[in-house]
This record gives structure tokens, C-alpha cells and sequence, in this order.
């Protein structure tokens, strides 16, 4: 009987209004919600996780080393190494903390308890695209020069007379669709994983309260909210993985010669 | 990538056809070439950037 009463007050259907999380602290400091803290909970972990994994680091690492080391490694290896090529050791740093900053940060989404992921908010993703786009039009602006970064970034090797119908496009694709879509795709994976947990897991409780014959079905609903939690947890890891090879492969084509 | 170019030739050089179709007032025919000048572009630059 409890958990009818419960589902009487379940908001149906979901929407955005769900992801505007009240404040904390009842009545005051509108912008101290779950997702502000849980931005300084994974700042705060990575601080703690990298400072305790590389203090007092050995020839032959810990435990602990290790699981610094082989994060980092992976980063620098597989995606500042491959991508940027000898030159992206310099940014496997930024690589890192980015990767690990997605991860974490679209973790919260699936643990038990918190899912809630700040990047489901535009803000957060949007604020890491700013991040990644200056970055990327600084090290080519350093690298070539503002005119010869422009050049080689607005003007394709083509014969003149095309270039009219070209460059829009070439403006359009580097300067503003790639912040865009860096931070839109982001946000969009985690905002739609999260409806659709709320989706299945509400709609559970909707049904349990609806007719004799759905309730049974609130079940499957449940498992199914289980099982996409799964595929959310594919979708997390994805998704820190692809924003930060994007942010790689930016920065290898504002460092590259030729285009 | 490559679809990066393609969806953006076709949106700026749509966009650019609405412009001009809002200023001529020719009932929609300029989105239309627009968006397909707009694809061609961006295959051109598909084939020059990122292919051979």
C-alpha cells in the first residue's frame, strides 16, 4: 500500500522541469542544488585521487601509482599520442583531466543514489567546449601565426573561383559548429539517458497505480530500467571518450601545416 | 567529420538562400539552391580535406 501511495505522487510524464533540481538548503541560495555539488564533489575527487596516487611515486609503481598511471597512460597513449602524434604529450595533461572530468561527472548519472548527471545541464558541457575551442585556436594562433592559422583554417586548397561557395563553409564547420556540437552532443546523450530512466522507472510506478492488469507490468518496466542503466554506463564512457579525441583532433588540426 | 561538412555546407548555404529569398520574396526557391550548392560545397571539401 506504500508504494501505491508513493506512485500517486510520482510526476507523470517526466519532463525538462525534472532536471531543475531545488536548492538545498530550503528557500535561500537558489544555485546550491545536487548538481552544483556534485561539479565540486568530482573536482574535488580528481584534486584528491591524482594528489594521493602520485604522492611519493616508485620506480616500480603501487597499487595505487597504477591506477594513475594506467588512466593517464591510456589518455596520452591512445588518444594525445595517437591523434596529435609526437607533439601531444604537451596536451596529455589537459587530455587527462578533461576524460576524467567527463567520466566522473557523467558517472553520476548511473550510480545508484545520485543519478544525476551535471552534464545533463547545457551549462556544464558548454563551459567545456569554450575550454577545448579556445584551446585549440590558441595553440594554432601560437603555432602559425593569427593571418597563417586563418589561412590554413578558412581557405582550401582549391582554384579561386570556388572558394566564394567554400570558405562560408569552412567558417561555418571550425569556428562555430564545433563548440556547438561539442557541447550539444554531450549534453544531449546525458540529458535523453536520464529521461529515459526517469521513463521507466516513473512510468513503473504509474502503471503499479493505474489498473490490475498493468501493474504486473510495472515489473518489466523496472527490469527494463535496470538494463538501461547498463547501456547508460556504455554511453558514459563514450561520450568522455569522444569529447576528448574531438578536442584532440581539433588541436592536431590547428597544429598541422597543411590542412 | 565528413558529415560535419556536408550538414554544414548545406545549412550555411540554406541559410544564406533564406536570406535571400526573404529579401527577394521568391516563394522558397532560393532555400532550395542554396542547400543544394551548399551539399555540393561541402562534398568538394569532403574530397579536398579529407580524402586522398
Amino acid at each position: 500500500m506504500s508504494v501505491r501511495s508513493l506512485a500517486s505522487e510520482v510526476p507523470w510524464p517526466p519532463s525538462v522541469d525534472d532536471f531543475y533540481l531545488p536548492s538545498v538548503v530550503d528557500g535561500a541560495y537558489p544555485w546550491l542544488t545536487k548538481v552544483t555539488i556534485l561539479v565540486w564533489i568530482a573536482a574535488a575527487a580528481l584534486i584528491v585521487f591524482f594528489l594521493v596516487t602520485y604522492r611519493n611515486p616508485q620506480l616500480v609503481p603501487t597499487k595505487r601509482q597504477w591506477l594513475a598511471e594506467s588512466v593517464y597512460g591510456f589518455v596520452r597513449n591512445n588518444i594525445a599520442k595517437d591523434m596529435i602524434g609526437h607533439e601531444g604529450v604537451r596536451f596529455a595533461p589537459y587530455l587527462t583531466t578533461l576524460f576524467c572530468f567527463v567520466l566522473l561527472t557523467n558517472l553520476f548519472g548511473i550510480i545508484p543514489g545520485i543519478q544525476m548527471s551535471p552534464n545533463s545541464h547545457i551549462a556544464f558541457p558548454t563551459i567545456l567546449a569554450v575550454i577545448s575551442y579556445v584551446l585549440f585556436n590558441y595553440v594554432g594562433i601560437r603555432q602559425h601565426g593569427f593571418a597563417k592559422y586563418m589561412k590554413a583554417s578558412l581557405i582550401p586548397p582549391a582554384p579561386w573561383y570556388i572558394l566564394p561557395l567554400l570558405v562560408p563553409i569552412e567558417f561555418a564547420s571550425t569556428f562555430l559548429f564545433r563548440p556547438f556540437t561539442l557541447a550539444v552532443r554531450l549534453f544531449a546523450n546525458m540529458f535523453a539517458g536520464h529521461m529515459i530512466l526517469l521513463v521507466f522507472t516513473l512510468g513503473g510506478f504509474v502503471m503499479l497505480n493505474s489498473s490490475a492488469l498493468l501493474a504486473p507490468v510495472s515489473l518489466v518496466s523496472w527490469l527494463m530500467a535496470i538494463a538501461l542503466t547498463f547501456l547508460e554506463a556504455l554511453v558514459v564512457i563514450l561520450q568522455a571518450y569522444v569529447f576528448t579525441v574531438l578536442t584532440a583532433s581539433y588541436v592536431q588540426g590547428a597544429l598541422a601545416e597543411q590542412h | 567529420m565528413a558529415i560535419g561538412y556536408l550538414i554544414t555546407g548545406i545549412a550555411v548555404w540554406g541559410l544564406i538562400g533564406w536570406l535571400v529569398d526573404r529579401w527577394l520574396d521568391l516563394g522558397g526557391v532560393p532555400i532550395g539552391i542554396g542547400a543544394m550548392v551548399g551539399a555540393a560545397g561541402g562534398v568538394y571539401l569532403i574530397a579536398r580535406r579529407l580524402g586522398a
